[in-house]
């Protein structure tokens, strides 16, 4: 069998298993809701005299008294014989007035008594119905065994219970295949999830092997004396280039780590004066041109300020803002990035405010609105690289904050508790 | 080893274009005994008969992963080993394995990370073995063999310890910034509170290679970051 075929039977496998488990449970239920309704309402076997059966009605019709003498049309009369059935009437008075086919075994007077009982289960084993008339009581016998004479009566209250308790258990029935469906659902779509997560995974993979031989051979040529200097620079330009999908891959490994949250973070007390230096550091020795000045601003207590955190991931989210601002203004920005410990609030953990901004020309309206939104799990077309420092703060228990600079730039403030 | 350039280096790799590409990177930065290997089985076998000094590994391969030939290389030789894998997840399973590699390189990587990281984890486990070099500062010049700094009127005087820390950090990233806390790392082994005794250091550092030392040429502030060690013009 393929694959697929051993998938699809696996599958159907696993919903008879939810169907089974659903049964029993709805089953268990039910038996649950029952007893508590019989305690709590008390039994419903309340009986009632027997409502005579439309058969018996139809006989009264046709027995008719004519000069003195009872009279039953001949067809029922060969009716009664193929089913092996008899009829009688009996007086007022207790007295068989008319018959036919009455076996011998059945008495030809009645007590109050006999006919109470009878009415209401069997005469002489003979399961019998009866019709009351303005001449006495009609009554119609089967043999023995044929019938079992059941009566099921119910008073008006009872009858409201029952209503109460169908609807009692379908509401708990209902409730217990929500629940189901939704254990079945919930473990379909973590096993999706991982699926995704896992492809995601495994694309990367693939793509940063050839990633690295094109940075290598890239940088080789960039640095290689033999080749002209335009040409160095074309292939310092596709360094660059590969550098950029290289990071954008790293981007959506972090996005796909953290947004099915299958990897807790790695939480660890993280100096962030050293990263911010260390972020800050590097983008100036790749700013060969010195077009994008970065100013720090921190002071004593933020030298001393550690965060929760995963290192990697925070200084991912550090690069991630210096990037952004530098991509964003190719003709040149100064980057300022500042770090403080906010007045700390009652009952609040104590948090700290590192804000990264620029005076470039700021971020589209649109990339802001997306932004400013809550969080969601859809990541967005375009602007990646700062979806992912939110995460990333969220991540480490911190806020966002994105707005423009007061010089028309960007500004981003993330708020992060102190560890 | 005399000099780090001598080291037997395996590149363990099973794509041929990055493994060639690797290979060739490490011979054109001077070291001359590389080889490759593609497979668990062949990357054990030249173990066994060509002793290298120094493994950089592939994670995932044909036969097994480089974790499992970490392990059992390591259980008859203590070799450096430089990790290359293609996934984030990797290093907190190295972290969880215990198995001791020396670094860990993601890639893609830019080459001359991956050779810095090389010469560092060489230096760190076979002595400072690398050749005498000399700093050229202009008509002064350090040997960073014996710490002696020569100036053009031939007057000569030797760094302390730490100065020749710092100066030697600096000098490997010769053109970059190395921020104060990577430069006290270098000097007592952890970056955290050393601000003001490196700021000591590096200001009698200065008085001994720069010709202006409150007007320093060589040896760049960059401004609550760090120190740069600028390039000499060509």
């Amino acid at each position: 069998m393929s694959r697929h075929g051993l998938a699809r039977v696996r599958e159907a496998l696993r919903i008879l298993g939810f169907a089974a488990v659903f049964a029993v449970a709805a089953f268990v239920t039910n038996v649950l809701v029952l007893g508590f309704y019989i305690l709590a309402f008390g039994s419903l076997d309340d009986g009632a005299p027997n409502v005579a059966s439309a058969e018996i009605e139809r006989l009264s019709e046709a027995l008719v008294l004519e000069e003195g003498t009872y009279r039953l049309p001949d067809e029922d009369i060969e009716a009664l014989a193929a089913l092996g059935a008899w009829l009688m009437l009996i007086d007022p008075e207790g007295n068989v007035a008319w018959s036919e086919a009455v076996p011998a075994d059945v008495p030809d007077h009645y007590e109050l008594g006999d006919v109470a009982s009878f009415t209401r289960w069997y005469l002489n084993d003979y399961p019998v119905v009866t019709r009351v008339r303005d001449d006495g009581i009609l009554v119609l016998g089967s043999p023995p065994g044929s019938a079992w004479k059941y009566t099921y009566s119910i008073d008006m209250n009872s009858f409201v219970l029952s209503v109460g308790l169908v609807l009692a258990l379908l509401i708990s029935n209902m409730v217990v295949a929500i629940a189901v469906a939704r254990a079945y659902a919930r473990r379909s779509w973590a096993e999706r999830d991982r699926a995704r997560r896992e492809w995601i995974a495994a694309v990367s993979h693939d793509v940063r092997t050839p990633l690295a031989v094109a940075l290598a051979e890239a940088d080789t040529l960039a640095h290689d004396e033999d080749l002209a200097s335009d040409q160095r620079a074309r292939a310092q330009r596709v360094e660059g280039k590969v550098s950029e999908v290289a990071s954008l891959i790293a981007d959506l490994n972090v996005a796909n780590r953290l947004s099915y949250a299958m990897e807790p973070v790695d939480a660890q007390p993280v100096a962030l004066a050293p990263l911010i230096r260390s972020v800050a550091a590097e983008a100036l020795n790749d700013d060969a041109d010195g077009t994008h000045p970065i100013e720090l601003e921190l002071d004593a207590e933020a030298e001393a300020c550690r965060v929760n955190g995963d290192a990697v991931l925070l200084r991912r989210m550090l690069s991630n803002l210096v990037g952004n601002s530098v991509r964003h203004n190719a003709q040149g920005c100064t980057v300022r990035i500042s770090l403080a410990r906010l007045p700390r609030r009652l009952l609040r953990r104590e948090r700290c405010l590192l804000a990264v901004e620029d005076d470039g020309r700021g971020l589209a309206s649109d990339m802001l609105q997306t932004l400013r939104r809550a969080p969601s799990d859809e990541l967005p077309e375009h602007g990646l690289g700062l979806v992912i420092v939110r995460r990333i703060a969220a991540a480490c228990g911190g806020t966002t904050r994105f707005s423009e600079a007061e010089g028309g730039g960007t500004r981003c403030e993330v708020i992060l508790p102190v560890a | 080893m005399r000099d780090i350039h001598e080291a037997h280096i395996l590149v363990v790799e099973d794509d041929p274009a990055l493994s060639g590409v690797v290979c060739e990177l490490i011979g054109r930065e001077g070291y001359r005994a590389v080889r490759s290997a593609a497979t668990v089985a062949d990357a054990l076998a030249c173990f066994a008969t060509w002793r290298p000094d120094l493994l950089l590994l592939d994670v995932m391969l044909p036969d097994g992963n480089g974790f499992d030939l970490l392990r059992s290389v390591r259980q008859t030789s203590q070799v450096p080993a430089i990790i290359l894998s293609a996934r984030d997840e990797d290093e907190a399973r190295l972290r969880g394995l215990g198995l001791g590699a020396d670094d860990y390189v993601t890639k893609p990587f830019l080459p001359r990370e991956l050779l810095l990281r090389m010469s560092a984890v060489l230096r760190r486990t076979y002595g400072a073995g690398d050749a005498p070099r000399t700093v050229r500062l202009g008509a002064t010049t350090v040997d960073l063999g014996s710490g002696e700094v020569v100036r053009a009127d031939g007057s000569s005087e030797t760094l302390t310890s730490k100065e020749y820390a710092i100066l030697d950090r600096l000098a490997r990233s010769r053109g970059r910034i190395v921020t104060t806390d990577e430069l006290a790392r270098s000097v007592w082994g952890d970056g955290y509170g050393y601000g003001n005794a490196l700021m000591v250091h590096v200001r009698r550092l200065r008085e001994k290679v720069e010709e202006d030392p409150s007007n320093p040429r060589w040896i760049i502030t960059a401004r609550g970051l760090g120190y740069r060690l600028a390039k000499e013009e060509a």
